[in-house]
């Protein structure tokens, strides 16, 4: 009756960690791009894909085992298989459309199709399967087949260039890998992780569950019929699941004052400003920006100086050494607020200079992986020593 | 039924741990050995019910050895490891110490009741158990 549903202990921390440590590498990619004037489409995707999508990548393998009770097998390996055709990929699609190396153009769709595509592929056919169907799990079902489009309008895309022919189906790519994947896998992990990181309630059931499939409903509407007042639409449910949340966030139980909350609280203010933005205004560079690094880069920071130091020590407890640091001794609270205010300066640099943030972006990635270093050390260091369980039995 | 009602005690003994954190942060070390009593005390009482009432009549259907049921009382066992340290802590009134093992405790826990809530909860629902009998007998286990 329960087959394949397992409450297995977390995946190997190496899996999701392979990922994590990718990210802010090719943010730093990224901050060269922009620093040396490189197409717009490459520094683009160098955030979108080297930065969030390796993230998001990392979380899902890590998430929905302990989620959904769906596991990978041989996650190690698993990880390694999708890893590197999305290296190859993002670092050939940079090629591609930075420096106009048209002939790398077919290999980067063919490596980002295999990888995201055959990781959204994989993924969904686990989430089908799994027993009960949260409404976390359905944007995350959502956000996953959003990527799938979305790569495979890419492909086209691709295609197209490396033939010469005129690109169509740019906005509905954009569109559904930014709004759909982004969007819609924030919105799934965000129901699950806010009310356990921080004691809040969940959002109102009548928010929380049409929301999902409401904002996928419209994007692939406005896919269709391509009318501008349709992605308004997507921009007025945006807005509500930022104030609803950042409602709910202000209410949390847990009130000593934290770097992450703080990274979580920026993001949906962030979001707000966005969908506001996008109503009132309209959909240019600047949208993508805020929506991109305001909302979905800031999201990601906060969730992983809790996700780490957690990692780490539950996979040290669970082989039974207990003398190790508590979470918070692992992340420095102090660099993780410097953190928060760099990124808030890169942010409000990229929105009006643009090109000028580059520094500031390059160093926020630094400290970020200087902030990281001591746990993932401790975590390597334990793991080379004998487990004490396996002495005293 | 039997889901609502340990999801319920998940969110009780959430409601009990937030004040805790409070006065660990302002380091009111009384009010925080006084909170952190009837915390631990619900805590201990929710695994009891789960440890002698619910899982071994899972296990009647599900079988014991290494399947989920083993899973999350292993967990139990280090969600106990660091509430005693947490106690520790706060007779010691170390703030960084207490803090530390408090949000450990929290994200910890946290997980472990989602599995349950999400997974666990949800197969004892489908198992043809004696939902009332099962709940009776959990409201009458005592904390320790
Ligand atoms: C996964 C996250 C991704 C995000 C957030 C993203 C986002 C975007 C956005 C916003 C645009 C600009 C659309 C417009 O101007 O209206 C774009 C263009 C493009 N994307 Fe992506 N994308 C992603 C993944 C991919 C993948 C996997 C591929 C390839 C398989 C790809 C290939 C392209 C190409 C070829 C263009 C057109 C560039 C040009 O006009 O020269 N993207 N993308
Ligand atoms: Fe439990
Ligand atoms: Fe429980």
């Amino acid at each position: 009756m329960f087959d394949g549903v397992s409450l297995d202990q977390a995946p190997p921390f190496e899996a999701p960690l392979l990922f994590f440590l990718t990210a802010p590498l090719f943010a730093i990619v990224g901050s060269i791009l922009l620093e040396y004037g490189a197409g717009e489409f490459a520094i683009l995707h160098a955030f979108s894909i080297g930065f969030l999508a390796f993230i998001m990548v990392g979380a899902l393998l890590q998430m929905l085992p302990v989620v959904v009770g769906v596991k990978f097998e041989r996650p190690k390996r698993v990880a390694l298989l999708f890893w590197l055709p999305l290296v190859g990929g993002t670092l050939a699609l940079i090629a591609t459309l930075g420096f106009g190396q048209l002939s790398l153009a077919l290999f980067a769709a063919a490596t980002l199709l295999l990888a995201l595509g055959g990781f959204a592929l994989v993924t969904l056919v686990k989430l089908f399967k799994a027993p009960r169907k949260s409404d976390a799990v359905i944007a995350m079902i959502l956000a996953l087949l959003s990527l799938l489009l979305a790569t495979l309008l890419g492909g086209h895309l691709l295609a197209a260039l490396a033939r010469g022919k005129e690109l169509s189906l740019l906005p509905l790519h954009g569109a559904l890998a930014g709004f759909g994947w982004v969007g819609l896998l924030i919105v799934g992990v965000s129901y699950q992780v806010i009310p356990m990181f921080y004691i809040t309630q969940e959002l109102p059931a009548i928010v929380r569950r049409p929301l999902a499939p409401a904002i996928f409903a419209a994007l692939l509407s406005y896919a269709l019929f391509q009318e501008e007042w349709l992605f308004k639409v997507v921009d007025g449910l945006f807005l509500l699941f930022a104030l609803a949340t950042f409602w709910r966030l202000f209410q949390r139980k847990r009130t000593v004052k934290e770097p992450t909350v703080a990274f979580f609280q920026v993001a949906m203010i962030f979001l707000a400003a966005t969908a506001l933005y996008g109503l009132f205004h309209g959909h240019d560079w600047r949208y993508l920006v805020a929506f991109g690094y305001g909302f979905a880069m800031s999201v990601v920071y906060g969730m992983l100086y809790k996700i780490i130091p957690f990692l780490v020590w539950f996979h040290l407890s669970s082989r039974g050494f207990f003398d190790i640091p508590t979470m918070r001794e692992l992340i420095s609270e102090r660099l993780a607020w410097l953190h928060l205010y760099i990124h808030l300066a890169s942010l409000s640099l990229l929105l009006t200079t643009t090109k000028s943030a580059a520094p500031l972006i390059l160093a926020e990635n630094l400290l970020f992986l200087w902030i990281i270093k001591a746990p993932i050390l401790l975590y390597f260091r334990y793991k080379k020593r004998p487990s004490p369980f396996a002495t005293s039995t | 039924m039997i889901k609502e009602f340990m999801t319920q005690d998940h969110r009780d003994c959430d409601a009990l741990y937030a004040p805790l954190e409070e006065a660990i942060a302002a380091q009111a070390w009384d009010l925080a050995l006084e909170r952190f009593v009837p915390f631990k005390e619900a805590m201990l009482r929710h695994f009891a019910m789960e440890e002698e009432v619910l899982f071994p009549k899972m296990e009647e259907f599900l079988g014991g050895g290494e399947g989920p049921i083993h899973v999350m009382k292993m967990e139990h066992n280090q969600i106990r490891g660091i509430i005693d340290a947490l106690g520790e802590a706060i007779e010691a009134k170390d703030r960084q110490k207490a803090l530390g093992y408090g949000e450990t405790f929290m994200i910890m826990t946290q997980q472990h009741n989602m599995k349950e809530e999400q997974v666990l909860y949800t197969m004892a629902e489908q198992l043809p158990l004696d939902k009332e009998q099962i709940l009776a007998q959990m409201q009458k286990v005592e904390g320790r």
